[in-house]
């Protein structure tokens, strides 16, 4: 371990030199530690999305950088996410030919199981796990100017040959972080509606192939049952959980530059906890804003109940009129 | 610690709050509708829980309000019970009364549901922590209520039943004692017609001889007659049809004129029924006195009946006397002057004539006792006396005979007797 790893706030509470700690300062640490990590998730997520309002001379453009960015995850999503739906999707349609469901209700069970929780879910995961690998990757060697420059762009000669400083400064953490976080939001959301799209198809090959079940009724029960939300789910959580992921892979990415030596190459296994941990993390996050969701939007209702008007006259409220 | 860990710290601390916040939300979120407003909860009893979970929706009038809280069984008089606890916004629960309807509702994907169907009418609202009984409802609730079946009337249904049977419970006793007194009067009834039978019997056979002695002649003549009775009157009712219809007629114009009459004098009616009163209060005083005068007069004749027996015979033969006396002198006037002198032909005209007296009252005499001898026909006789009364009848027969030739012979010897004397 480097002297600089040391010195990081994790290390300095799980390291004493007069030998192991107890058990409930081990705790204490362990919570420190996680209260720290929360806290230095949300600067980061507030250093991005200030990102936009700062200028600084020398920092690479955002949305040229966002575009690159974007266009790097949506050529590994597309393919990857079109697999998993295609699996996905014929799960859920064949749970109608295992007697699980009824045939008719295909283009429920397969559309809206996809829009309300799978695709998301799938598009984050998916996207956790590029982000984990390139992020971490691209900054495990330290920070350096021209991070997120076009790579197209001339470079001096002297500089790329090392006879002379680059002038340009180091690339500032929030820039960075909102270019990955908001390439990632963006690219959920039409990761998430390909994916449903696809699936869709498929459900609907499987369905028709299999079970005989006509395209009229695959999709009349589907649009039969969408709802509002599901069609803004697709958008808040299509978009929130790459986004949690791009957060989280930054956050490491960055605590792991931070304790890098520059010129001297960090070894590959230093990077794969760090990796392993965005992967974990995001997905943990995604599920609780996932249940988070689900029970606000499908469980709670209103959250000061349905409307009750006071009676007036015959026009009142009756309870017992349904009967 | 340096700033940049101390800072971390410091959001990390905001953001943990912010976290067990909304993880505090989500909590409160799984109650349902109102989650952040005032709650009341709600326990309902119901026979068959039908697969109800908790977090399930409660539903008021069709739209979601509230959750499942909880689901216990519980042991009631009646068996085990399960007990949902439910939540509801305390706006909508406040309406509801003690006679709350709430039923579950089983779905066909497996979601069942609780419904409040009515919040009641009673004026009395739930009390807090009361558990009221829930109405049992099955999946075909709804086609059972098209065809007048839904839970209501299926509870007013059960409940007549248990009236019934409750009925029947309790006058069970009493049919099975009145069966039991029924099987003892009939075994009473049978040993008493055992009993009676011989004698039955033996009336039937007395019955059956006097159907055999009857004369099947006399009986066909008798009811000839009564048929012969009966075309009479038949063809007098045709013939006096049209009197009688007549009759009608002139009782009805005469109704008519006496409804005229009575209704033009009404008031003289009225004073008429009043003197009419009177004269009847009057009559009743007259007629206790006759009925006393009547007594009186009874008690008289029964005490001198002998002698107004007496008095009646004498008054009889002086009538008789009397009779003949004046019978005499229609025929003679002269037989009351005092110059008159009989002659021979008078005197033979008054012997014959008292002798033709005597005849008469002799036949009279004979004729009631031949109508009574014809009367005695009719009696039971024995062969004897039928033999010893035929002969009598023959002999008066013959005597009717002769009397009959005597007649003509005295008819014929008063006219020779009485003939004016030839010039």
């Amino acid at each position: 371990m480097t002297a600089a790893s040391a010195s990081t706030p994790r290390n300095r509470l799980t390291t004493n030199p007069l030998g192991p700690l107890p058990p409930l300062a081990r705790l204490g640490g362990a919570s420190l530690a996680l209260v720290e990590y929360l806290g230095g998730l949300a600067i980061l997520a507030g250093a991005a999305a200030c990102a936009p309002w700062t200028r600084r001379r020398g920092q690479p453009r955002l949305l040229p950088a966002l575009i690159r960015q974007l266009d790097d995850l949506l050529r590994i999503g597309l393919p990857w996410l079109a697999i998993l739906h295609i699996a996905f999707a014929a799960f859920l349609a064949m749970q109608a030919f295992f007697r699980a469901t009824f045939a008719e209700s295909n283009g429920a069970v397969v559309g809206l199981g996809l829009m309300r929780s799978i695709s998301p879910l799938l598009a984050g995961f998916a996207l956790g796990g590029v982000l984990a690998v390139q992020t971490v990757l691209t900054l495990a060697d330290g920070l350096r100017p021209g991070l997120d420059d076009d790579p197209d762009a001339l470079v001096d000669r002297d500089v790329m040959l090392g006879r002379a400083p680059d002038p340009r400064p180091l690339p500032d953490p929030g820039r960075l972080a909102f270019v990955r976080i908001g390439a990632a939001a963006l690219a959920g959301p039409l990761l998430v509606v390909w994916g449903s799209a696809l699936g869709m198809l498929v459900g609907l090959g499987l369905s028709s192939t299999l079970l005989g079940v006509s395209s009229g009724i695959y999709f009349g029960l589907f649009f039969d049952m969408l709802r509002v939300s599901d069609v803004v789910g697709i958008f808040v959580t299509g978009a929130a959980y790459p986004a949690l992921a791009a957060l989280i892979a930054c956050h490491e990415a960055l605590r792991l530059a931070s304790t890098t030596t520059p010129g001297q190459p960090r070894p590959a296994r230093d990077s794969l906890r760090p990796i392993a941990r965005i992967v974990l993390l995001s997905a943990l996050a995604m599920l609780v804003v996932d249940a988070a969701w689900f029970t606000l939007t499908y469980i709670s209702g209103p959250p000061f109940g349905v409307g009750f008007d006071p009676p007036s006259g015959h026009s009142g409220v009756n309870l017992g009129g349904s009967r | 610690m340096n700033r940049s860990a101390a800072r971390e710290l410091r959001v990390g601390l905001v953001v943990l709050v912010g976290l067990t916040a909304l993880l505090s939300l989500l909590v409160l979120a799984r109650v349902g509708p109102g989650f952040l407003g005032p709650r009341r909860s709600l326990d309902v009893i119901f026979k068959d829980g039908q697969g109800i979970r908790v977090g399930c929706p409660v539903r008021v009038a069709g739209v979601d309000a509230g959750r499942v809280l909880a689901v216990r069984l519980v042991q009631t008089d009646d068996g085990l019970r399960v007990r949902l606890t439910l939540t509801l916004p305390a706006e909508v629960a406040d309406h509801l009364r003690q006679d709350v309807q709430i039923a579950i509702q089983p779905g066909l994907t497996g979601q069942s549901t609780v419904n409040v169907l009515s919040a009641g009418r009673s004026r009395v609202a739930l009390v807090p922590g009361q558990a009221v009984t829930g109405v049992e409802s099955s999946m075909f609730d709804p086609l059972l209520e098209q065809i007048g079946l839904g839970a209501d009337q299926r509870d007013r249904l059960r409940e007549t039943v248990a009236q019934v049977r409750e009925a029947i419970d309790g006058a069970a006793p009493r049919i099975q004692q009145t069966l039991t007194a029924l099987a003892d009067t009939s075994t009473e009834i049978r040993s008493l017609v055992a009993a009676l039978r011989p004698r039955i019997e033996a009336t039937a056979q007395e019955v059956e001889d006097i159907v055999h002695g009857l004369d099947a002649n006399r009986i066909n003549d008798t009811l000839a007659r009564l048929q012969n009775t009966i075309q009479q009157l038949d063809t007098l009712l045709v013939e006096s049809r049209p009197l009688l219809a007549s009759t009608l007629q002139n009782v009805d114009a005469l109704a008519g004129e006496l409804h005229g009459i009575a209704s033009e004098n009404r008031a003289n009616l009225a004073t008429l029924v009043t003197g009419l009163n009177k004269s009847q209060i009057r009559l009743d005083d007259i007629l206790a006195d006759a009925q006393i005068i009547s007594e009186q007069g009874a008690q008289i004749a029964t005490q001198n009946r002998a002698d107004i027996e007496r008095t009646l015979a004498n008054v009889r033969d002086a009538t008789g006397f009397g009779l003949k006396l004046v019978q005499k002198l229609y025929g003679n006037p002269f037989y009351l002057s005092p110059f008159y002198k009989p002659r021979p032909e008078d005197i033979a005209a008054q012997e014959m004539y008292d002798s033709a007296n005597a005849f008469l009252l002799g036949a009279k005499e004979f004729h009631d006792a031949l109508k009574g001898l014809q009367a005695m026909q009719g009696k039971a006789m024995s062969p004897r006396e039928k033999e010893a009364y035929n002969r009598l009848f023959q002999r008066a027969w013959d005597l009717t005979g002769q009397l009959q030739s005597l007649q003509t012979q005295l008819a014929q010897g008063i006219r020779q007797n009485t003939a004016p004397p030839r010039r």
